[in-house]
């Protein structure tokens, strides 16, 4: 997937569409800058909800790797990331017990 | 197998074979999983306001360690559907960012901040609209 197809989604208007940042950007260019799109909920103080940004991140951390196992390859900057994991699973396993116990109950009626 | 043989040149049906019950729970059960994620995505979809038009989107919770969003929509330069998926995965050491298989590093700043209120948002309304939930469980 090139840069120009990952910042197409989610864009709500020209300003935010980023074309000329990513027009003017050569090859070379192309593979330092990273364009990050990110998903914003809706809320008082963002009634638009999803925009697009563009950030130049260090060439380390645009390195794919190719499996899960890998991971351990990038650095863990700050505790953040950490702490969202941990607050946000529980969030996540309790969706995923709702869904379960209701399919259960179809598994138990078949 | 020359019962069978008989049956193909006489062309008479072979009697099916019977399904295993837990077969059948099974594949039910699947089936209903598989609705219940497509009713949540619908609700996960609407989280980050309008969708731009030709898009398709969605956001799931896929299993208690991954979040999904899939986007799709239609290149008319290229003139070619587009796929974006990204998939968030919960682990001890972060949340690690995968974008149509490339693995981009852990969340971190204003976009982990926003993804942590999306799965909040998205559990408290999935409860309620989903599952049936009163508001007060989320």
């Amino acid at each position: 997937m090139s840069l120009l197809d990952s910042v197409q989604p989610n864009v709500n208007t020209p300003e935010e569409a980023i074309g000329g940042f990513i027009a003017s950007i050569n090859h070379e260019d192309q593979q330092m800058r990273e364009t990050q799109n990110e998903l914003i909920p809706i809320t008082s103080d963002n009634p638009r909800g999803s925009k697009e940004i563009s950030r130049v991140l260090p060439k380390s951390t645009i390195q794919p790797v190719e499996t899960h196992a890998q991971v351990i390859e990038f650095p863990t900057r700050d505790e953040t990331t950490q702490e969202g994991s941990a607050k946000t699973q529980p969030m996540m396993a309790m969706v995923l017990r709702m869904r379960t116990e209701v399919v259960d109950n179809v598994g138990r009626a078949a | 197998m020359f019962k069978k043989f008989v049956s193909f040149i006489l062309g008479t049906p072979q009697p099916q074979k019977q399904v295993p019950a837990h077969h059948v729970s099974a594949y039910k059960r699947a089936i209903k999983e598989r609705e219940l994620i497509k009713k949540e995505s619908r609700i996960g979809g609407t989280l980050f306001g309008a969708v731009p038009a030709g898009h398709t989107r969605e956001f799931f919770v896929l299993d208690e360690y991954v979040c999904i969003w899939d986007e799709q929509w239609f290149d008319e330069k290229a003139g070619m559907m587009r796929q974006m998926h990204v998939r968030y995965e919960f682990q001890p050491r972060g949340v690690l960012k995968i974008v149509n298989g490339i693995a981009k590093g852990f969340v971190e700043g204003p976009e982990l901040k926003n993804l942590m209120r999306a799965v909040a948002m998205y559990h408290d309304r999935v409860a309620v609209e989903v599952y049936g939930y009163a508001p007060a469980y989320s």
